[in-house]
């Protein structure tokens, strides 16, 4: 069941918001145990939330499409009284004073809260294998990694154990978890949605915002978050959208299942009614490479205070704090003008397209404990193969959508990154939902 | 007044207490992505840039 059709059931009386957030909290005592999406369910809370938004409704209060819908928050999003870890033993303790604003414009909009999704530590990579919580494993496939960092809140909305689920994404962390989990999941235009009470990695890479199980409930999810009204209207309909369809890049370094899901999608696009142009993209590679020395240098200066407990971090996160240490403040300059430089050449290609198709991960969920990836008779670090499709986009701080476009042969999710201009993520949201009808992937 | 220089038993802020297997593990890891890099920034322009704004696609669309 989707948001939508849970906000018509609710409101035909069909289904309660209780009986809603019942079905969830039994999915995740069923599921949980195997998948650790969760860190923390607040069940008792959750179904007081869920009474007291019943009642209103009874009363003739709607607060609007997020009425009586169950939803989980990233365990790096303050709220008030329930214990907030980052997926880290530094923050182990943490029991925030107040909700983070995105926290409670949700819940003014009628959300209820499950709980805290886990995540990879700190958000600082893309297995969500915590070694302070625990492993988060795939739904399709519980051998094989959810993505990360927001890898709990994939889980969980792949499982039904929630409607919808918050995440951050620094350089992938949104899309990747989506890609491999088979849900969509939006990284909106850099500083679009209210980051305060979100514990920050990368200070002009970070972005937060939703994971559900549809294009249409990511959109209203966007809706809900949103706090001004900075965004563009969309384009009218699929007919007047143009796609670029990248000739470089985008489709080496790619399992042969996805490139053909992708180039099936624009496709579907084509016969949808819109034009799509083949684009030669700039220099992406340089793109992600500055995107790489801009995150160790601040992922670095925020964990500066904790750099004498070292024994509280795990191997890896550890390792990529070091490297941040060791990146001259030279370098970490020149990394944000070639940044401006880059991006100048990415708004140009952006002038002649509405937006971009690409593969959202070059292949589908990599196993627990995979450290390369094999791709075009390459063994490729599973990290740097997995975030070269989306780390590049926070560079840019355009939007982008990940969404499913079909299945593999081994039946894991594959996914479609659509990226977009800044501020025009409805334009995104009309071609994705179109491309969800016509592609019918789930 | 003299001034305060770090007695042996004072870390010295100038060398971060990474340990030195550490070092040599991330080494080649860094190196060639600052090289890499490095070769990017003989492409910056010499005149002066706004080199800091790091809200590129907010002031864009604003």
């Amino acid at each position: 069941m989707t948001i939508l059709e849970a906000g018509q059931a609710l409101r035909s009386r069909q289904v309660s918001s209780l009986e809603l957030t019942n079905r969830c909290l039994d999915q995740i005592a069923k599921l949980d145990p195997q998948l650790n999406a969760f860190i923390t369910v607040t069940a008792e809370s959750a179904r007081a939330q869920a009474q007291a938004l019943d009642q209103e409704l009874v009363k003739g209060m709607d607060r609007g499409p997020f009425h009586g819908i169950p939803i989980a928050h990233k365990d790096l999003i303050d709220t008030r009284g329930v214990r907030t870890t980052s997926g880290s033993k530094l923050f182990g303790d943490h029991v925030p004073g107040d909700d983070a604003p995105i926290v409670k414009k949700l819940a003014a909009a009628g959300a209820v809260m499950l709980g805290k999704t886990g995540l990879h530590e700190i958000a600082y990579g893309i297995t969500s294998d915590n070694p302070h919580f625990g492993t988060i494993r795939n739904p399709c496939d519980p051998a094989r990694i959810p993505g990360g960092s927001s890898g709990g809140s994939g889980a969980a909305v792949a499982t039904d154990m929630a409607f919808m689920a918050t995440g951050t994404d620094t350089g992938g962390s949104i899309r990747i978890p989506a890609s491999f989990c088979g849900v969509a999941g939006l990284k909106p235009t850099y500083g679009l949605l209210d980051r305060s009470g979100i514990q920050p990695l990368g200070l002009s890479l970070d972005h937060v915002g939703p994971l559900a199980r549809t294009v249409a409930d990511v959109g209203i999810a966007l809706e809900a978050m949103l706090d001004d009204t900075r965004l563009l209207p969309a384009l009218a309909n699929c007919e007047s959208i143009r796609i670029g369809m990248p000739e470089n890049f985008y489709f080496t370094h790619v399992s042969s299942e996805v490139r053909d899901a992708v180039r099936k999608a624009a496709d579907s696009a084509e016969r949808l009614g819109a034009r799509v142009i083949p684009v030669k993209v700039p220099d992406i590679d340089a793109l992600n490479d500055v995107g790489r020395i801009i995150l160790l240098a601040e992922a670095s200066a925020v964990y500066q205070p904790y750099f004498s407990r070292r024994e509280d971090f795990g191997a890896d996160v550890l390792a990529l704090l070091d490297q941040g240490r060791m990146v001259p403040a030279t370098d970490y300059v020149n990394a944000q003008r070639i940044r401006k430089m880059l991006l100048a050449d990415f708004e140009a290609l952006f002038s002649t397209i509405d937006c971009m198709f690409t593969p959202a991960t070059p292949t589908t969920a990599p196993l627990i404990g995979q450290k390369q990836v094999e791709l075009d008779g390459e063994m490729m670090d599973t990290r740097l193969a997995t975030t070269r499709m989306v780390r590049g986009i926070n560079v840019l701080g355009f939007p982008a959508l990940a969404m499913p476009c079909g299945r593999s042969a081994e039946g894991l999710p594959m996914g479609l990154q659509v990226i977009g201009r800044p501020f025009e993520e409805k334009t995104l949201l009309v071609l994705g939902e179109a491309l969800e009808s016509a592609m019918s992937p789930r | 007044m003299t001034p305060h220089l770090p007695t042996p038993e004072t870390p010295s802020v100038l060398k971060p207490d990474i340990p030195t297997e550490q070092i040599q593990a991330i080494q080649p890891t860094l190196e060639p992505l600052l090289v890499r890099v490095r070769s990017q920034a003989e492409k910056l322009p010499r005149q002066a840039d706004s080199a800091l704004e790091f809200f590129p696609a907010s002031e864009a669309a604003e």
